[in-house]
């Protein structure tokens, strides 16, 4: 009996060591340590990949006007662009309103949504700087520093959109930490002075060419950007710095100002002479975070209209008071804004037919012709589906898909010249000369037919707002807005649809919420 | 009572037992006790012995050597100098100390010779009762026709009894024969009850299981197995959210004890004939013979880290029968099925009339499109099911097996949608070297072809404008809305097939090394595969740029088990009784599949079957994907089943188990139990009382787990994803997608159960009470966290808690048991309370989740979990009133609600806390009827169809409900605002069913036809409720329960069946 039991115990131990692997074995994805431990220079474009990759959440993402992106946040929160509720349309529990009229919390998406953003962005160089210092790694030394370069040129960006938006944020430049390790707040200064060194030791190591890659002339203008954003972030005018940084783009005799203004938003923009850093696009290769402003803006029924594959969602618009400034010449606006009656295709794609009519969205507007006008006349609903001129920089090509091939245009020849004339302004204390005026007059003249009389810029004329009016008809729909208005003194003073002052706190948004409750060592902003 | 202390062998095959009574057989046993050599001859020839243990000392050494005798024989030769007496019937050898020398052979004149018949309660015949003239050891016992004759005294009285039955008394009077009933001894404590990897007789329970046979079937058109036991447990409840057809869920959500959980998973795992996470949308309803609902931890522990959401036990058919014989039963049935419930909106008429109807108060005009369209009866049909089953079953003891085939053909309430199902199911049993080596095998085939259509169409048909017409006469091109899809247009312009078979198949073999000792392995796979194909015509797009589009996609998963089982029973003399189990595990689950897409084709000719001739793949636009993936479980496990006395008895348990899914820092978890059970009834101061036939109290704690969802969550990953442009090609970037967590862990449940059975009244009345307390903890979320340092801004991890504690009542009762006349009631209650206690560690911090969505144009979440108050509260504004002018919610003060955040409150809840069932059953001779209702409350309903267009604010161009036209608050006016997330759109969803009712009449027959039963029946009959949507059984599952989702959910539907059945010998 016990020689029976004491076999089958032992057979049944045998059973249950025979067999006690739980291995996981990972099939449609890298195991990642496999992955990196066999790196070969074959894999080193798709490894750096995401550096450049990243940066599409800047205004991309189907859901990006709700989450927040740094395109929709820096112009939704200004003078020239609105989401306005349109009946029971884009109401979404008042996240519009309250960016348009600075009134955000600290648990809205729109404010945490791009710090997740600039944050992963930093983060996945912070994670390939750690790769690459690995000298294990099968790279040579020139390939080695050029890629590190690149990096961290990608990382002080980051930095920059960090501490244009929150300011004062931690800076994380390992990747290795140990376990459990939560950042602390570091003042906003620091974070200007590290992405200031960073860019400035990485220029000499760039490649001079590239398109859409962190080269020397965009790592130049990013340095130039954050030099004339200086006085107001630091307390410390670099105007100086500013105009010599812009006179090397200028000298290189790489870039060019288009004859066309439109030429530079066109479909296939990508040759066009005046872009220095463009985020590129493809509606077939990239299609997980589409460029989509033509969805937020046109009424769904302008898909007949625009002869489009895609249907839109009808919101966001031009904010009339601005539209109005332009000069009646000014080509820009029509090349940035799309007006008038909408027109049916006849059930015929590409045919174009009768007048289409609005649906109701506030139901006395049903019957009313689609015609986009400039006007808004809110009730307790919003403001009618036909209201508002629509964003219409960016071709949108008949036949186009919710993702547009267009690639976004982070930075332009058009603004070394803005740069430069503002720097040159602002160190001759507001008091333009000669060569300010020339410098804008330079990028204006090409979008009017006759450029003269009081179409051209006299010095006289410039003063702050006449400076933010420049820069809004030439870089509107563009992102930097609320930069603009802060650097100019107007963003908690100026008045538009939902704001007519906030308080000068506004400037900064919080640090989210979620990343507080996520992070005990970070310090609120002052004022919230 | 006269105390019995019986020894009951073969229980735990004795539903598999087949016997012969002309069976020769065949013993060597040489020096054997009598005990041992009766197993041996059960082992051959399949009998159940019943005896006093006083009358026969099964200790007493025998030798036995015959060839090829019959029972009688060897029998004679095993009891040689006891003095018993046997009877054989059936497969039951009734031993009875003999009483023939004690009968005083007096022939006195005093003396009357009576003669009686002893049956049951339905009429048969109980042969070896013993009849005893009370105050004497004189008697006899019934023969083989029951009856029996006895000379007894004027005056006296004598006792009849019967193993399993109630002993019964009987007054002498004048006559000479006698008829004596005997009623069963509460026949449910010696029910067998299936428990993890083992059976019980139900008095030695000690955890809390229901178990439910098949007359305790929900009847009718029941398509999944889950659906024959609603209503029917208490603490399961099983809500039928969806009409589809087409899904192989049946559309069946199932919760047990509350929310334990904040992944939604509320899925207990399901046990098919011994194999662990099997699926049960290949099983038929027709072949289930059995379900067991394992509820408490010290039940489920033993299946470890998939017992938090409790076991259902599903036993299937065997082909076992009592005599060597053929049985073919059929049933049949046909039905057919009407929307349960329809949504009132406006037609055409009463549409245009609303300007004038509302006063112009609400609305100043519609747009009249010129039309009349009925559009619910476009796309409505009336689904005409049937059902036909044949079970062919055979064989002896040695040697046995059962076939079954089921059709199945389901319409759906929606035009083109319906499902076809075959299923083909062969089972085998073969024993051999005297019953010490046993196989098994069971291969089961399923294949279905469905047709699928989208559920949003039905409130497409609630929002559309009953003015519009379904195409434009002219073009024939399809009538376009903003708010809607066009109905029509969906259902016959866009068409999904689904081809899927289940294929399972397994074996075990059980060897008997010494008696007692079982050793078995089981092998088993199931294995799915399906493909499934869409295509949308030219039409559906109204001639635009995408002419026809395709979606093709195929998905394949595979569960593989090894298991490796024993089990081995003692007894010490009558006080100890110890049954040890002792079992190894081995589960793989593999999936994979893949999908394409492609559009622009040249002809709609050839449907979805020549996907790669869309130009949108010339073109760069169509896609294609695929995945693989793959889990483990391997676990040990022992149990140790121990009885004192009879009268306590434990069971303890562990079950240590790892899965691949854990983190590599905690692969394996032990998952403890222990359960004990009083039977008070059988003390000796219980004895007295008379009407009390068995009362046990039990208390059980046990400790179970549940897996992650997915696998992969330890484990850094990287993808490739987010082409970017690179020295002018675009290139794929790659890079880590998540956050692993290598101290990801299973959560933990603790509970504690503590219930008591009860039997009165010779089982007249019975039922149990359970009280139970479980916690959860380490709740698997997803937490937020910095970047960086971290890759990505969320992880999951094992933080949260959650508690559940509840009570459980069942109460049975047979107010009528007579032959011809039987009437059961059966009900049950639960109530639970749920209550989310923690949320944050020191590590990950949360304060509350906002979860749930109102949909557009709303866009608020709608649910919060905050700890300290119960999961599925509904978070939104109070509304009190309304404007005079109707554009404005007012707050209990009369203020305008401003919608901000910060004014939210807790509005109700979505998940019911308590439910009521109550079951009964009549029969009347050959009638038999049932009816079973159910009750379920204390819980809200978010009517999102009527929170985003019962407002007259977004204008005449679409359809409304007619309860738009319902004044709120009593104020004179109409909704006027825009949609907005207030409590007047939350409403009370408590509601009473009339789950099914069934009609039947049985023919019997002598020859051939065993017996023939006809019967009507309806299932989800009637509902009492004061919810306005379809049917307040919504959805309860996840975080956002309680919300009736518009344009996700199939309408559900009321059927009318008619069936046969047939049973042929």
């Amino acid at each position: 009996m016990k020689k029976i039991i004491s076999l089958y115990l032992f057979s049944f131990l045998l059973f249950l060591s025979s067999c006690t692997d739980l291995t996981e074995h990972v099939y449609d994805q890298l195991d990642g340590d496999k992955f990196l431990s066999g790196l070969s220079e074959r894999d080193m474009a798709s490894i750096m990949a995401p550096v450049y990759g990243d940066m599409r959440v800047l205004y991309a993402g189907f859901s990006a006007h709700q989450t927040g992106s740094w395109f929709y946040t820096g112009e939704e929160t200004g003078d020239i662009q609105i989401t306005p509720r349109r009946g029971g349309a884009w109401y979404d529990g008042g996240v519009f309103e309250r960016l348009n009229g600075h009134t955000w919390t600290v648990d809205d998406k729109l404010v945490l949504g791009p710090w997740q953003q600039f944050y992963k962005g930093v983060n996945d160089c912070n994670r390939l700087i750690y790769l690459f210092s690995d000298s294990t790694l099968k790279v040579d030394s020139t390939k080695r520093i050029l890629l590190m370069s690149e990096l961290k040129v990608a990382r002080a960006f980051w930095y920059y959109c960090l501490v244009d938006f929150y300011g004062n944020v931690p800076l994380v430049t390992n990747y290795n930490v140990p376990k459990g390790f939560l950042p602390k707040t570091s003042p906003r200064d620091s974070i200007f002075n590290f992405c200031v060194s960073e860019i400035s030791n990485a220029i000499p190591n760039l490649q001079e060419d590239g398109y859409a890659k962190w080269n020397k002339y965009a790592a130049t203008h990013l340095l130039a950007r954050l030099y004339l954003n200086s006085e107001v972030w630091t307390g410390k005018p670099q105007y100086t710095k500013v105009d010599s940084l812009c006179k090397i783009i200028m000298n290189s005799g790489k870039y060019k100002l288009e004859s066309n203004y439109k030429n530079i938003f066109v479909t296939d923009n990508q040759y066009s002479t005046e872009i220095i850093f463009a985020i590129p696009n493809d509606e077939i290769y990239h299609v997980s975070e589409p460029f989509l402003p033509h969805l937020w803006s046109f009424h769904w029924k302008t898909y007949s209209h625009l002869m489009t594959v895609t249907k839109y969602w009808g919101g966001m618009c031009g904010e009339p008071a601005f539209i109005n400034s332009y000069n009646i010449e000014d080509t820009r606006k029509a090349k940035s804004w799309l007006w008038g009656q909408q027109y049916d295709n006849l059930g015929v794609f590409g045919g174009k037919g009768a007048s289409m009519l609005c649906e109701g969205w506030r139901p006395d507007d049903a019957g009313k012709p689609l015609d986009y006008e400039n006007t808004f006349t809110p009730n307790s609903q919003g403001v009618g589906e036909q209201e508002g001129v629509r964003m219409f920089k960016y071709e949108v090509k008949p036949g186009a898909l919710s993702c547009l091939s267009n690639d976004f245009v982070l930075f332009r020849y058009a603004d070394v010249y803005f740069m430069r004339a503002e720097a040159l302004w602002r160190k001759n204390n507001k008091v333009a000369t000669s060569i300010v005026v020339s410098l804008l007059n330079e990028v204006r003249k090409r979008s009017f037919t006759d450029y003269r009389g009081d179409k051209v810029l006299l010095t006289s004329q410039l003063d702050d707002d006449r400076f933010l009016k420049e820069y809004g008809w030439e870089f509107c729909q563009e992102g930097d807005r609320r930069q603009e208005l802060i650097r100019f003194g107007k963003f908690t003073t100026y008045k538009w649809m939902n704001h007519t002052s906030s308080q000068p706190y506004r400037v900064l948004f919080p640090i989210p919420y979620q990343e507080l409750v996520a992070n005990p060592n970070l310090v609120q902003n002052p004022g919230y | 009572m006269k105390k019995f202390t019986l020894i009951l062998i073969g229980v735990f095959f004795a539903s598999m037992v087949v016997f012969s009574q002309q069976k020769k057989i065949t013993l060597n046993l040489n020096n054997v006790t009598v005990k041992e050599a009766l197993e041996a001859i059960k082992k051959t020839g399949g009998y159940t012995y019943w005896f006093e243990a006083k009358d026969l000392d099964i200790t007493q050494k025998v030798s036995i050597n015959v060839v090829s005798k019959n029972i009688d024989e060897i029998l004679v030769l095993l009891f040689n100098g006891q003095k018993v007496d046997y009877t054989i019937k059936n497969g039951n050898i009734v031993i009875r100390k003999s009483d023939k020398k004690n009968i005083p052979i007096q022939k006195k004149t005093e003396l009357n010779k009576i003669t009686g018949l002893v049956t049951d309660s339905k009429g048969e015949p109980i042969i070896g009762a013993s009849v005893i003239l009370k105050g004497s050891n004189t008697g006899t016992i019934t023969n083989i026709d029951g009856t029996f004759s006895l000379d007894v005294q004027d005056q006296s009285e004598i006792t009849i009894s019967y193993i399993g039955y109630k002993q019964t008394f009987l007054k002498i009077g004048k006559t000479n024969n006698y008829k004596i009933i005997l009623e069963e001894d509460s026949k449910e404590l010696d029910e067998i009850v299936v428990v993890g990897y083992g059976f019980l007789k139900k008095g030695n329970i000690t955890s809390s299981i229901s178990s439910l046979k098949r007359e305790d079937f929900i009847q009718g058109d029941v398509t999944s197995p889950v659906s024959l036991i609603k209503g029917k447990v208490a603490g399961l409840m099983v809500t039928k959210t969806s009409g589809d057809p087409t899904r192989n869920d049946g559309g069946v959500q199932i919760m047990l004890r509350g929310v334990s959980n904040l992944t939604g998973n509320q899925q207990p795992l399901i046990v098919v004939d011994g194999i662990a996470g099997a699926s049960l949308d290949a099983i038929s309803p027709d072949d289930v013979e059995s379900i067991d609902v394992l509820k408490d931890g010290s039940a489920a522990a033993i299946y470890g880290t998939r017992g938090n959401n409790g076991v259902i036990i599903v036993t299937t058919k065997k082909g076992a029968s009592n005599k060597k014989t053929v049985n073919v039963d059929y049933h049949g049935y046909t039905s057919y099925e009407t929307i349960s419930n329809r949504i009132q909106t406006f037609n055409a008429e009463d549409f245009l009339k609303l300007p004038e109807t509302t006063q112009g108060k609400a609305l100043n005009a519609v747009t009249n499109l010129g039309s009349v369209t009925d559009w619910f009866n476009t796309i409505y049909q009336t689904p005409i099911n049937q059902n036909h089953n044949i079970s062919i079953r055979g064989g002896d003891a040695a040697s046995n097996v059962i076939m079954t085939i089921n059709y199945q053909e389901q319409q759906g309430i929606l035009k083109n949608s319906g499902k076809e199902q075959l299923q083909v199911r062969l089972a085998a049993n073969q024993s051999m070297w005297n019953g010490k080596l046993r196989f098994y095998g069971n291969a089961v085939g399923t294949i279905v072809n469905s047709t699928y259509a989208d559920p949003s169409n039905y409130f497409n048909t609630l929002l559309v404008n009953p003015t519009a017409s379904i195409k434009d006469a002219t073009t024939g091109v399809y009538t376009l809305f903003q708010d809607s899809s066009n109905p029509v247009q969906e259902i016959n312009e866009k068409n999904t097939d689904t081809k899927w078979d289940r294929f399972s198949l397994n074996g075990k073999i059980t060897f008997e090394p010494i008696n007692n000792l079982n050793l078995s392995a089981v092998g088993s796979t199931e294995r799915f595969q399906s493909i499934e194909g869409t295509f949308a015509t030219y039409q559906y797009y109204n001639g635009d740029a995408n002419k026809g589009e395709v979606w093709r996609s195929s998905k394949f998963n595979e569960l593989k088990t090894f298991e490796f089982l024993s089990d081995y029973s003692l007894a010490f003399s009558d006080v100890h009784k110890v049954t040890f189990l002792l079992g190894y595990s081995y589960q793989e689950h593999n999936w994979e599949g893949f999908s394409l897409y492609n559009y622009n084709f040249p002809t709609e000719l050839l449907s979805y079957n020549k996907p790669g001739l869309g130009l949108a793949l010339k073109d760069g636009n169509a896609s294609m994907d695929g995945y693989k993936a793959q889990s483990k479980l391997i676990s040990g496990f022992a149990r140790i089943n121990y009885s004192l006395k009879d009268k306590y008895i434990a069971a303890v348990s562990v079950r240590r188990e790892g899965s691949s899914k854990f983190g590599v820092n905690h692969k394996w978890g032990l998952f403890p139990s222990i359960s004990t059970g009083w039977k008070i009834s059988k003390e000796p101061f219980f004895r007295s009382s008379k009407w009390i036939d068995e009362l046990k109290i039990r208390a059980g704690y046990g400790v179970t787990g549940a897996e992650p969802n997915d696998p992969y969550l330890s484990i850094n990953r990287y993808s490739y994803s987010n082409p970017v442009l690179s020295d002018g090609s675009w290139i794929w970037g790659v890079g880590p997608s998540v956050n692993n967590n290598p101290d990801l862990r299973w959560e933990t449940k603790k509970e504690f159960n503590l219930g008591i059975d009860y039997s009165f009244i010779k089982g007249r009345i019975s039922g149990s009470i359970d009280l139970y307390n479980r916690r959860t903890d380490d709740l698997i979320y997803t937490y937020q966290v910095p970047v960086p340092p971290n890759l990505v801004s969320d992880i999951y991890a094992n933080v949260g808690s959650i508690t559940n504690s509840g009570i459980e009542v069942l109460f049975s009762t047979i107010p009528i048991q007579k032959k011809n006349f039987v009437w059961n009631i059966t009900t049950n209650f639960s109530f639970n309370h749920n209550n989310l206690d923690k949320l944050s560690n020191d590590m990950y911090q949360r304060d509350f989740l906002e979860t749930g969505a109102t949909g557009a144009p709303i866009q608020k979440t709608t649910h919060i979990v905050r700890e300290g108050e119960p999961i599925g509260n509904f978070f939104g504004w109070k509304s009190s009133s309304i404007s005079a002018d109707g554009k404005n919610w007012l707050d209990a003060n009369g203020n305008v609600i401003t919608f901000e955040n910060s004014n939210r409150e807790v509005l109700g809840n979505g998940i019911p806390s308590f439910q009521m069932g109550i079951s009964s059953s009549i029969r009347y001779k050959g009638f038999d009827g049932s009816i079973s209702l159910r009750g379920v409350g204390g819980f809200q309903i978010l009517n999102q169809y009527r929170m985003l267009w019962e407002t007259f604010m977004k204008g005449g161009n679409h359809n409304y409900p007619l309860s738009i036209l319902n004044k709120p608050y009593g104020v004179d006016t109409y909704v006027y605002t825009a949609p907005s997330y207030v409590s007047y759109y939350i409403e009370n969803g408590d509601y009473l069913k009339i789950d099914n009712v069934t009609i039947g009449y049985t023919f019997k027959f002598q020859k051939y036809v065993e017996k023939l039963r006809l019967y009507v029946s309806g299932l989800n009959l009637y509902t009492l409720t004061g919810y306005t949507g379809v049917d307040p059984e919504v959805n309860m599952l996840g975080l956002s329960p309680g919300i009736d989702q518009i344009g996700s959910i199939y309408p559900s539907t009321r059927s009318f069946s008619f069936g046969v059945q047939l049973s042929l010998f």
